[in-house]
């Protein structure tokens, strides 16, 4: 499922990352969001704010609909 | 001076990582960086003077994520590792993300750069009851690792004897080596076999970067004798599968080396006093409480009261107006007499009494306070926060909420925020952006001026914020409705809440407060002599006659013309000429007035770096669309304020 409909307060493995748009796939990449990190919804209005490693993202719906996610553990 | 060992330090990482209070702590000097003060946005150069013999040039550069760079900021930073032989790059990054950012650090030691890896914010690490171990990492990697805490000073004598002990090549390197999945090692072989030429990076990432697209690379080897060649192999393959699967490879590695040297030392405490701060400066209703509150405190009380009230009068009128201005008028009035050369100096126009007058009495005063509260925002970790809560709106007008940083800078200077667009990541976002600094962002003075001339009355004070908040998102939603390309995206690491050091605050407040004198006070006074000599050619009178049309057809006194012929000098000399004729001008004639002039064509320092940034032929377009937009707002706001009886 993308990013953007993933739920709040759950942790997520990316699964893989859209191509289409290639200047965001690289921005994607580039920050270390890559197929197989764990990420955890903090929020997700107005944008969608999550952890990963051990810091904190905060990305737009555009962005966010780029990222496949899989659940990977309902409690973050 | 002779005889010296001269050696060149980059210093390289992701954006706020802390380079920049690395790089002060290194070269223990602000005030000769000749830098643009906000957000890094060019390099800096410092020097390091260790002993008699040694002379170290310390290079900090913008952000950057990659040597596979997308921005242009990224690209300064490429080019000066590229192109200025370092003998040491420091890469610098935030510790409690050492997994994300390590990546880079195995690319640059994959290029053959003697790197040092500094690991700053070490006590946010330790906060969150994290610990490395550091002998051990710099073991596995094969080259030295420093903790530092750049804010504190902490670590910084263990770095300095690194870098000499890497500069004079005492250090032995024993870099780490990892190799990709076959198919990418036979591809990576296949192409840096044809390079024949000699690089200052590897032959290995080189290929890599060619292989993953990169546009840079493919110039580096224009000379090569193979290049058609080579360029037929990455015509077959797929750069964006490249990319992702070297990467994926290099945060492997990464993850696998901090697994291992990563230590959880037991669970962090959950809730506390700065995780709810946070929790409410991000929350989507809360976070607008808390913008509006550091509105209220920030710009009104703080900027607006305090700076261009207190502080203003206390200045203006106590030292100016009572004591220096009575001074200078009988100095000249002696030695010059009545003649026209009286006026160049003292009087109403001239260059003390004026010039002068402006930029240190009403000027200087709102704007060193404007720059303090902004310094303590920057500082606070705020300022992603407040990107991240008007995003939305933002998208609206064709931007994204990278662009609040210009804009919230463009209310210190627009000059300033005009260069630091250069940090937007598309060319439409900075056209924009640029147009709405021109247009409807009123800068500190400006500011400053206006809460005092309307700050007595709530109703005026709000109704010319409505205005230029009508204007702004009216003017971008029809720019973004009307200018070509793709819509901005919205990406920001978000850093914790920190309490700011009032060193730091005190030091980049001098450091932006200094830029600015220097860039305002010679402005000041070049437009006091032209005044001058407008006056007594008359060209003033002329140009002041045909501003007065605008001016009277929006219900204001013909004299308010030669206010707008101010403004083009500088914004803020305009609003504080204004100032001094506030007595003539009813309420609703006040409002339209500071409407026109917020609204007013850019100063010449900010036109200036308009050209520089955006070309003359859009600087002129701009700056040509400004002024009929200004006159036109302001004759339907004054007719708008007749229906509704205002007065």
């Amino acid at each position: 499922m993308k990013l953007t409909i993933a739920d709040l307060n759950k942790t997520y493995l990316v699964e893989s990352i859209d191509k289409k748009d290639k200047n965001a796939f690289k921005k994607i990449c580039s920050l270390g969001i890559l197929p197989g990190v764990e990420v955890a919804i903090i929020q997700k209005t107005p944008s969608i704010v999550f952890q990963v490693y051990n810091g904190i993202f905060a990305i737009d719906s555009y962005l966010g609909d780029k990222i496949n996610v899989k659940l990977y553990r309902s409690q973050s | 001076m002779t005889g010296k060992n001269k050696y060149k330090v980059v210093l390289v990482g992701n954006p706020n990582v802390g380079k920049s209070v690395l790089f002060y702590n290194l070269t223990g000097n602000y005030s000769a960086v000749s830098n643009y003060p906000g957000t890094t946005i060019d390099y800096t150069t410092g020097k390091m003077n260790i002993g008699e013999h040694h002379e170290i040039t310390v290079i900090d550069t913008p952000g950057l994520y990659n040597l596979m760079t997308i921005s242009e900021e990224e690209n300064v930073t490429k080019h000066i590792l590229f192109d200025e032989k370092p003998d040491v790059v420091v890469h610098v990054v935030d510790a409690k993300n050492i997994q994300r950012m390590l990546p880079l650090t195995l690319q640059l030691i994959e290029a053959k750069f003697p790197v040092i890896l500094v690991l700053n914010m070490y006590d946010e690490l330790q906060r969150q009851n994290l610990d490395i171990q550091i002998s051990h990492l710099e073991h596995d990697l094969g080259i030295p690792v420093v903790e530092t805490v750049a804010v504190k000073g902490i670590g910084t004598k263990n770095l300095r004897s690194r870098i000499i002990s890497i500069a004079e090549k005492r250090y032995k390197f024993d870099p780490i080596l990892f190799s990709y999945a076959n198919e990418i090692e036979d591809l990576i072989e296949e192409v840096s076999g044809k390079l024949q030429n000699d690089y200052i990076i590897s032959k290995k990432v080189l290929s890599i970067l060619l292989l993953n697209g990169d546009k840079y690379a493919m110039g580096l080897i224009a000379g090569e004798k193979d290049v058609e060649n080579i360029k037929y192999i990455l015509n077959t393959i797929d750069p964006l599968d490249i990319r992702l699967k070297t990467e994926h490879q290099r945060h492997n590695a990464a993850k696998e080396l901090m697994a291992e040297h990563l230590n959880h030392n037991g669970k962090v405490k959950k809730v506390n006093f700065a995780k709810i701060i946070d929790k409410i400066t991000m929350h989507p209703l809360f976070g607008l409480f808390t913008v509006a509150l550091i509105l209220y405190i920030g710009f009104y009380k703080f900027v607006g009261q305090f700076g261009a009230g207190y502080l203003v009068d206390l200045v203006e009128v106590k030292l100016f107006e009572n004591m220096l201005t009575p001074f200078i008028n009988n100095l000249f009035h002696k030695f010059l007499g009545n003649s026209v050369f009286f006026d160049l100096f003292a009087g109403d126009y001239g260059l003390f009494t004026l010039g002068l007058r402006y930029s240190i009495a009403i000027v200087l005063p709102i704007v060193a306070t404007f720059f303090f509260m902004f310094c303590i925002i920057e500082d606070s970790g705020y300022l992603v926060r407040l990107s991240m809560i008007l995003d939305r709106i933002f998208k609206k007008i064709g931007l994204s909420g990278r662009s609040v940083i210009p804009i919230v800078l463009g209310l210190g200077c627009g000059t300033m925020a005009t260069l630091v667009t250069r940090t937007l990541e598309t060319v439409r976002e900075r056209y924009l952006v640029t147009f709405l600094l021109a247009l409807t962002i009123p800068c500190s003075a400006q500011l400053g001026v206006i809460l005092g001339l309307l700050g007595t009355s709530f109703t005026a004070l709000a109704t010319w914020l409505i205005s230029i908040t009508v204007i702004f998102l009216v003017a971008g939603a029809i720019l973004n409705r009307y200018t070509k390309g793709n819509p901005a995206t919205f990406f920001m690491e978000v850093p914790p809440l920190r309490f700011p050091k009032i060193g730091n605050v005190l030091r980049k407040t001098y450091s932006r407060l200094k830029w600015y004198a220097m860039e305002i006070i010679p402005i000041f006074l070049l437009a006091s002599v032209l005044i001058w000599i407008g006056k007594i050619t008359k060209i003033f009178d002329i140009l002041t006659y045909i501003f007065s049309y605008p001016a009277t057809w929006a219900g204001l006194p013909a004299d308010v013309g030669e206010i707008f012929l101010y403004g083009f000098f500088r914004r803020d000399f305009g609003i504080a000429g204004l100032y001094d004729m506030k007595e003539l001008l009813d309420l609703r004639q006040l409002i339209v007035s500071c409407i026109i002039l917020t609204l007013f064509v850019p100063c010449i320092a900010q036109f200036t770096i308009m050209i520089k940034e955006r070309g003359f032929k859009v600087a002129s377009i701009i700056f040509l669309s400004v002024i009929p937009f200004a006159f036109l707002s302001g004759i339907v706001i004054n007719i708008l304020l007749l229906l509704l009886r205002f007065n």
